[in-house]
């Protein structure tokens, strides 16, 4: 790891990658702020409110339930949004962005190694991961304190689903990572991620609401990122984080080798 | 002493003739070296293969003694580098940059305020952001950033770009004092005379294919001169000639009868070299398959 690139990494997205945790946090608080109305009328929704509640697995957790609601934190496109941006806005910046711009000559020129360029800017995010994990939970507390509803949620089935975020957030950061190294611009490598995560979001809502396509959820990150079956403990943890750590550990090792063999930097 | 850069048979071709073909280079230390060529004549992929930015199809590059495939980081840490099309984080202030690249380098920035006050960056905009920078000042701080910690090879690409005749001067002289020290400066441009008033020798390189190395005195002095005659009726006339210099004024004497009103006899310029040479050599390159 270089010092000097990650104190460069951390004037100029340490602020952008933190803001986004700010997103869970929000939904959170909302959600605190929701939650009585919504207790109330919840056996009359129906419509759209229905095909939501199934995505966010019904059959599991009671729909009137603290522990269902207050895992929409977790869950809402927004975080996974926030979780993503996070980590891919240093990793798309480098090494893309600056080959792109023409600053990554002048980076490697100065002896910093291709290795240490990718080890040091996938190391920058490890933290963020982290943040954007536990926002959703931090988010979660915060909506069930206004509410005064903490006794009714399963802090430790949470904290498990946050860890299963923070490893998401890792995987994220290694695809990125490896989208930046193939990649000639950012922009180019901003394209492949987002082609990447709507294809996921496309499969895994297909995948939950559609029995038939049920194979297409295995093919995505959100597969292995799933809040609801954790919180009722019909998942299996071990195998989703496994993936999911595997993943971004492939990604980055793929990332790293493919950086030091680029014919041009 | 080995020399400052050595290359053998430095190939590497993108396809459809582009590349840089069986490049065969030595550049002693402590010397200042002129890389010309028109653009894309090669110039660019030649200092990027020397910096291992860019990897060679085959053929060696040896850097200060190190081969540079394994010389890596610690290599570069003893180069100074200006790209030709130079990019700089515009969020930056000027002063960030220089200690970004300082820390990067892990080298002091023992010569940094002497370029800066060479160059005449003026140092109240050290302050401010790099986006509002003007070319010139942005080349300023790229030569600063090259220069700052006193390497021991510096390879310049297109130097001179965006700067004003003073700065440009100033420049040169800058190049000057690092010879004087023992650094050696690996300076490509396409500004021919510029390059001709610090370079010890140059080499051009022409479609990927170089032609060789000579000292910049050799060259012109090399016996060919530009003649021009000016007559009574005003026409003028102008021709390169090898002649020895008797014949050569025996011929114009013969010519002269009366109408000839002036005779002016100069040494090739360097501009006029770089040209012939490359008018020479286009059939023949042209002709050869990229390797």
């Amino acid at each position: 790891m270089n010092r000097a690139l990650w104190r460069h990494l951390w004037r100029r997205h340490a602020l952008a990658s933190a803001l986004c945790a700010i997103l869970p946090v929000l939904i959170g608080a909302v959600m605190g702020i929701v939650w009585p109305e919504y207790r109330l009328q919840v056996k009359a929704m129906g419509g759209l409110v229905k095909f939501v509640q199934s995505l966010l697995r019904s059959d599991l957790l009671a729909p009137d339930s603290a522990a269902f609601f207050f895992q929409i934190p977790f869950a809402h496109p927004v975080t996974m949004l926030a979780l993503i941006l996070s980590v891919a806005l240093p990793t798309l910046a480098l090494p893309a962005g600056a080959r792109g711009r023409g600053t990554l000559d002048l980076l490697l020129a100065t002896g910093l190694e291709r290795r240490q360029l990718v080890v040091t800017t996938s190391l920058f995010t490890l933290p963020f991961a982290l943040l954007l994990g536990l926002a959703p939970l931090a988010g979660a507390w915060i909506g069930a304190s206004i509410t005064g509803a903490t006794a009714e949620i399963p802090f430790d089935a949470y904290a498990r689903v946050s860890f299963e975020a923070v490893l998401l957030g890792l995987f994220f950061s290694g695809l990125a990572q490896l989208l930046s190294v193939l990649a000639e611009d950012g922009a180019t490598a901003a394209r492949w991620l987002a082609a990447i995560v709507l294809w996921s979001l496309f499969a895994e809502i297909t995948g939950t609401g559609w029995p038939a396509a049920a194979l297409l959820k295995w093919l995505t990150p959100f597969g292995y990122y799933e809040p609801a079956q954790v919180i009722a403990g019909v998942a299996d943890y071990a195998r989703d984080c496994a993936v999911l750590a595997g993943a971004a550990a492939v990604c980055f090792g793929a990332a790293l080798v493919l950086e030091s063999r680029r014919r041009s930097a | 002493m080995e020399p400052a850069i050595e290359t053998r048979a430095l190939t590497i071709a993108y396809g459809g003739g582009a590349g840089v073909f069986d490049l065969d280079l030595s550049v002693a230390r402590g010397e200042v070296f002129g890389f010309l060529g028109p653009n894309g004549a090669g110039k660019t992929t030649t200092l990027r293969m020397l910096l291992d930015l860019l990897r060679p199809d085959r053929g060696e590059a040896r850097v200060l003694g190190t081969p540079v495939r394994r010389g890596g980081g610690a290599l570069r840490r003893r180069i100074g580098y200006l790209p030709g099309d130079l990019a700089l984080f515009g969020s930056l202030s000027g002063e960030a940059t220089l200690e970004l690249f300082s820390r990067l380098a892990e080298r002091p920035p023992v010569r940094r305020d002497e370029t800066l006050d060479r160059v005449g960056f003026p140092r109240h905009a050290l302050s401010r952001r790099v986006k509002g920078y003007s070319t010139g000042m942005r080349q300023m701080l790229g030569i600063a950033l090259a220069f700052q910690h006193e390497p021991e090879l510096l390879i310049l690409d297109e130097p001179t770009t965006g700067l004003d005749p003073l700065v440009r001067d100033s420049f040169l002289a800058l190049v000057r004092a690092s010879r004087e020290r023992g650094q050696t400066v690996f300076l490509s441009s396409h500004v021919l005379d510029e390059v001709g008033r610090v370079a010890d020798r140059v080499a051009i390189i022409h479609r990927g294919r170089l032609h060789p190395a000579e000292r910049i005195d050799a060259l012109r002095l090399g016996g060919t001169r530009m003649v021009t005659l000016s007559w009574r009726d005003g026409r003028r006339e102008s021709f390169e000639s090898d002649e020895e210099p008797a014949r050569l004024l025996a011929r114009l004497a013969a010519r002269a009868d009366g109408v000839l009103q002036d005779v002016e006899i100069r040494p090739l310029g360097l501009d006029a070299i770089f040209r012939r040479i490359v008018r020479e050599a286009a059939p023949a390159a042209g002709a050869r398959p990229p390797a």
